[in-house]
């Protein structure tokens, strides 16, 4: 049921109405984000997310990429006197997406596409990979997901932006790069050397553990936070790579619980104080941190089921950078509880998403656990 | 719905009414508990006769064996005491509302663990054990002390994804079995799975290195979640795994240095930590470093393998949990009017609390192994288990049998001393008023001290045949000769005979001065003589000094090593890898910004600039076209 492209696409389209929901109403309520440019590459962002999920056309999702990273950087810069942060994301981006364009012309070459048309980019016409357009095309999506060695602009990018900017970027335009990583080289039938997915799987499970001990070594609150969200988009990347049902369905699960769990930990930082929001943080924690009945739970254990299948030392490796989870998620958990915002509608988003959390949590526990 | 379900929805559902309807709080959390505990008597009944078994929900697997049935009336129990217990004891706290919704969830999911029939769904109720203990302790820490809090959760969520490894590793080859296989422990993936899962029991019973968590509690937690979280819950349930995964799901009897690992590992516990209860000078500390010496019995007795040794674990584990609860019960009821727990300034109050003072002498009396009470019992059927390794030819066993009875004794001496200062010795002034506790508060310990009882003197008939012995999947043969019956006739003449000795010498005349101390006599108050200082000397003894000095500061604590040695490893991480990758891509944004700029020279906008530029275009072109 789960590889059926109709409930894949339906399902990512759900994940990502969320926090992009969330974010447009808090807009209402914010002075400083609320003005024409907000709105313009708010819905600039969506839609090319959007239309990154639904298109089976290499070209169509590389512009569309480049769109979104557009928008998330003229997001980034609403803050005019961003443009440090700024210029990294753009640089950044701009340098892995122009690997991803030699990849892309590589790609062509290698199937034999002499007529460039646009039937030629579509992915069902590509059926083999060669390692190094493989590791170009990553190159885009490295940096998009910031996997090691491209994510250093995501915390500078982090540390300055506003909130609802950082929650649309944890939310939404990060995950564009894994979902691109399960287009093209997971849901295809592909004639790819195996020695690229144990490449990809090496490098994400270390990304992991790296990006989780510097959230645990970090002081300041959205540094830590923007170390986890490395931590845990290379976790799920270790998920999609591992190219089992049972890994590729934990990833999935991820996703939506990582796009929930994260902006709803920015948003508490604007939250004005309410008994129902502390109860809504722990909930949010809890499921960062991978306890059941809470949706990060069943990614996690999906995961590392998968990876145990392939073998035990990638198990106890996705257990490390569980633990990191785990000791950074109690650091900000205290530093956390103690901030205090203003804001009314950011309380209510805690806690909406912290309940889903735990009721998608259940349901999922309920009934996905079956196809194990 | 069939009982297994109703005794774990209907708390849940009675404590959210409680939790929203505030003028019949107090009833529903009971009504909650009374049909928890009522059901889990039916479940009990029900697997006293046959084997059930029940699938719901898909991959969830509900079932019930003689062991699951006799640990989860004891776990309903005690959640009905504790929670009478506190209706009064927290009676002005300030989040009682959700502290009791958590008690009653902790229980109802207790229940889930103990009733899970397959690997999934143990891992998934031990695993929302964990985050209800995490929102139990929010509601519970006083004076907001996040230390104890994050200390705790840490080790119980180290030690859970270590046991969720366990439990995949066991998937992976062999699905979602069910927990009565008896896998023989013979290939190494089996043993590491073993020993990850032991790791996860370990934690949440309390067994040294992983104990650390529970004398870190004690200082910022109220006498009642003491009683419910270390000393009944986690130890009904570690235990319960434990035994579970040893010689149902695993056969340890088939491995013989995990044999010798589990006993080195009760060994330890037991000495370690009776020697740090020793100097405690705090009751609550105290008590919780006991908690933990006792986990060590238990472990011995399960690494024995012989059917006596197990039994007796399992009998220690029953016994512990009642003498346990009810010594934190009643350090509690202490507390409660006298608010101080340290032991020096406490004292005498034997006089007031006439009732408290009995069920703790009974309780301090049956942990420290005094016949004819049920720790004695239980404590001999371990040793019985341990010597009978010689047979096995394990000549480790005379290590252990040395360590568990210096435990015993140890446990015994730090009881006098606490016994002596909170009941016995002199009355600080401002104690002299002090009344009785209601009866929601000692009926509970009353009880537990009065099962304490119980089950020592009528030790084989009620608590072996009828709970213990077939609940194990052994055939058991009793080893020497013990009448409990006929030893506590014994003693109570015993008794008898001294009361009326000691009735003899108080008839005579005592002669009663003043006392004086190098010529000048004591005032009042300096003659309080309190028993924190008792043992002291032990601190300064040669071998042992060194190793209390290291104790105290917690260089045995295991949690202290792992956050030093991950948090090496997070620098390490940030101060090279990090670092090194900034430093790249700051030279090459230098290097792009540099070479802007030099291009941006280019951009004057004078038209001669622009001409010479075009003109060295050219001859550049002209070369390449020549060449």
């Amino acid at each position: 049921m789960i590889f059926d492209k109709n409930f894949i696409n339906q399902y990512l389209l759900f994940t990502f109405a969320l926090p992009f929901l969330a974010t447009l109403i808090y807009s209402f309520e914010d002075r400083l984000i609320r003005n024409f440019e907000f709105y313009i590459f708010l819905i600039l962002l969506a839609l090319s997310s959007y239309a990154i999920i639904i298109s089976n056309n290499l070209l169509l999702i590389y512009i569309f990429f480049e769109i979104s990273t557009l928008a998330t950087w003229r997001l980034v810069l609403i803050k005019r006197e961003n443009i440090k942060a700024g210029n990294y994301l753009l640089y950044f981006n701009f340098a892995g997406a122009i690997l991803m364009l030699i990849g892309i012309s590589l790609l062509l070459i290698e199937n034999g596409i002499e007529n460039i048309t646009f039937e030629a980019f579509d992915l069902r016409n590509i059926y083999h990979i060669s390692f190094l357009s493989g590791i170009l095309l990553s190159c885009g999506i490295f940096t998009k997901s910031a996997i090691i060695p491209f994510y250093n602009w995501l915390p500078i990018v982090y540390e300055v932006s506003p909130i609802p900017i950082i929650a649309l970027l944890c939310g939404i335009a990060e995950n564009l790069g894994l979902i691109l990583f399960y287009k093209i080289f997971i849901s295809n039938w592909l004639e790819m050397e195996i020695s690229f997915y144990h490449f990809i799987i090496i490098l994400a499970i270390f990304t992991s553990i790296i990006a989780g001990g510097i959230a645990y070594f970090e002081k300041e609150l959205k540094r830590i936070l923007a170390y986890s969200t490395i931590s845990q988009l290379s976790f799920i990347l270790f998920g999609l790579a591992l190219k089992n049902d049972i890994g590729i369905i934990g990833a999935f699960i991820l996703i939506l619980s990582h796009a929930l769990a994260k902006p709803g930990l920015f948003y508490k930082m604007e939250a004005k104080e309410d008994g129902s929001v502390n109860f809504g943080l722990a909930l949010l924690s809890l499921s960062l941190m991978g306890i059941p009945p809470f949706l990060g739970f069943i990614g996690k254990l999906l995961i590392i089921i998968g990876s145990l299948k392939l073998n035990i030392l990638l198990g106890v490796s996705a257990i490390i950078s569980s633990l990191f989870t785990l000791l950074y998620s109690l650091k900000f958990y205290p530093l956390l509880k103690k901030e205090k915002g203003e804001n009314i509608i950011a309380t209510s988003i805690v806690y909406i998403f912290g309940l889903l959390l735990l009721i998608l949590g259940t349901l999922f526990l309920i009934y996905f656990l079956k196809i194990l | 719905m069939s009982s297994f379900e109703l005794l774990i929805i209907l708390p849940i559902i009675f404590g959210f009414l409680g939790y929203l309807v505030s003028f019949l709080r107090n009833e529903f959390y009971f009504l909650g508990a009374i049909l928890n505990f009522h059901y889990a008597v039916r479940i009990f009944f029900i697997s006293r006769k046959t084997e059930v078994i029940r699938k719901t929900f898909g991959i969830f697997n509900f079932g019930v064996d003689k062991l699951s049935g006799f640990v989860l009336l004891f776990i309903s129990l005690f959640t009905l005491l504790i929670l009478i217990y506190s209706i009064r004891y927290l009676k002005y706290y300030e989040k009682k509302k959700e502290y009791f919704y958590y008690l009653l969830l902790i229980g109802s999911i207790s229940c889930g663990i103990v009733l899970a029939n397959n690997i999934i769904t143990l891992m998934i109720f031990w695993g929302i054990l964990l985050s209800l203990i995490f929102g139990f302790f929010q509601y519970t820490t006083k004076n907001n002390s996040e230390d104890a809090f994050i200390k705790s959760i840490f080790i119980l969520g180290l030690s859970d994804f270590l046991l969720i490894l366990g439990f995949a590793l066991l998937f992976v080859s062999y699905g979602n079995i069910p927990l009565n296989l008896k896998i023989s422990l013979n290939n190494n993936l089996n043993i590491l799975a073993y020993i990850l899962i032991t790791i996860g029991c370990f934690a949440k019973a309390g067994a040294i290195p992983l104990h650390s968590w529970i004398p870190e509690i004690s200082k910022v937690m109220p006498a009642s979640t003491m009683a419910f979280i270390p000393a009944s819950l986690d130890k009904l349930l570690g235990i319960y795994l434990l035994l579970k995964v040893s010689y149902y799901l695993f056969d340890l009897n088939t491995n013989f240095t995990l044999k010798n690992y589990l006993m080195i590992v009760g060994s330890i516990t037991i000495l370690a930590a009776v020697l740090m209860a020793l100097i405690q000078k705090e009751a609550m500390k105290l008590l919780s470093f006991h908690a933990v010496s006792q986990v060590g019995y238990m472990v011995l007795g399960i690494g024995t393998g012989v059917p006596i040794g197990v039994a007796g674990s399992l009998f220690h584990m029953l016994n512990n949990t009642l003498y346990k609860t009810s010594l934190f019960l009643t350090t509690g009821q202490v507390e409660f009017w006298t608010k101080e727990t340290r032991i020096e300034k406490l004292g005498g109050l034997a006089v007031n609390m006439p009732i408290t003072f009995t069920s703790f002498l009974i309780s301090a009396l049956a942990i420290s192994g005094i016949p004819p009470l049920n720790g004695f019992f239980s404590k001999r059927m371990i040793y019985q288990g341990v010597i009978y390794l010689y047979k096995e030819g394990n000549y480790l066993f005379l290590l252990y049998l040395l360590a568990a009875m210096f435990g015993s004794v140890l446990t015994l001496a730090s009881f006098l001393k606490l016994t002596h200062s909170i009941f016995l010795g002199d009355r600080p002034k401002e104690y002299e008023k002090i009344k009785e506790v209601n009866f929601s508060l000692w009926f509970p310990s009353s009880l537990l001290a009065f099962l304490c009882i119980l089950f020592g003197i009528l030790a084989i008939p009620l608590p072996l045949k009828g709970l213990i012995y077939p609940s194990l999947p052994f055939k058991i043969e009793e080893i020497g000769f013990w009448q409990p019956t006929l030893a506590f006739i014994l003693i109570i003449l015993g008794i008898g005979i001294g009361f009326v000795i000691y009735m003899w010498g108080a008839i005579q005349k005592i002669e009663k001065r003043e006392i004086f101390i190098g010529g000048e006599s004591l005032k009042e108050e300096e003659r309080h003589f309190s028993g924190d200082q008792f043992y002291s000397p032990i601190k300064e003894a040669p071998l042992l000094s060194k190793g209390f000095e290291f104790g105290e500061e917690g260089s045995f604590d295991f949690y202290n090593y792992l956050k030093t040695i991950l948090g090496t490893i997070s620098l390490l991480f940030k101060k090279v890898i990090d670092f090194i990758l900034e430093i790249i891509y700051q030279t090459i944004v230098y290097f792009s910004e540099t070479f802007g700029s030099l291009l941006r020279k280019f951009q004057s906008g004078i038209l001669s600039d622009y001409l010479v530029v075009i003109f060295i275009g050219i001859v550049i072109i002209l070369l390449i076209l020549i060449l």
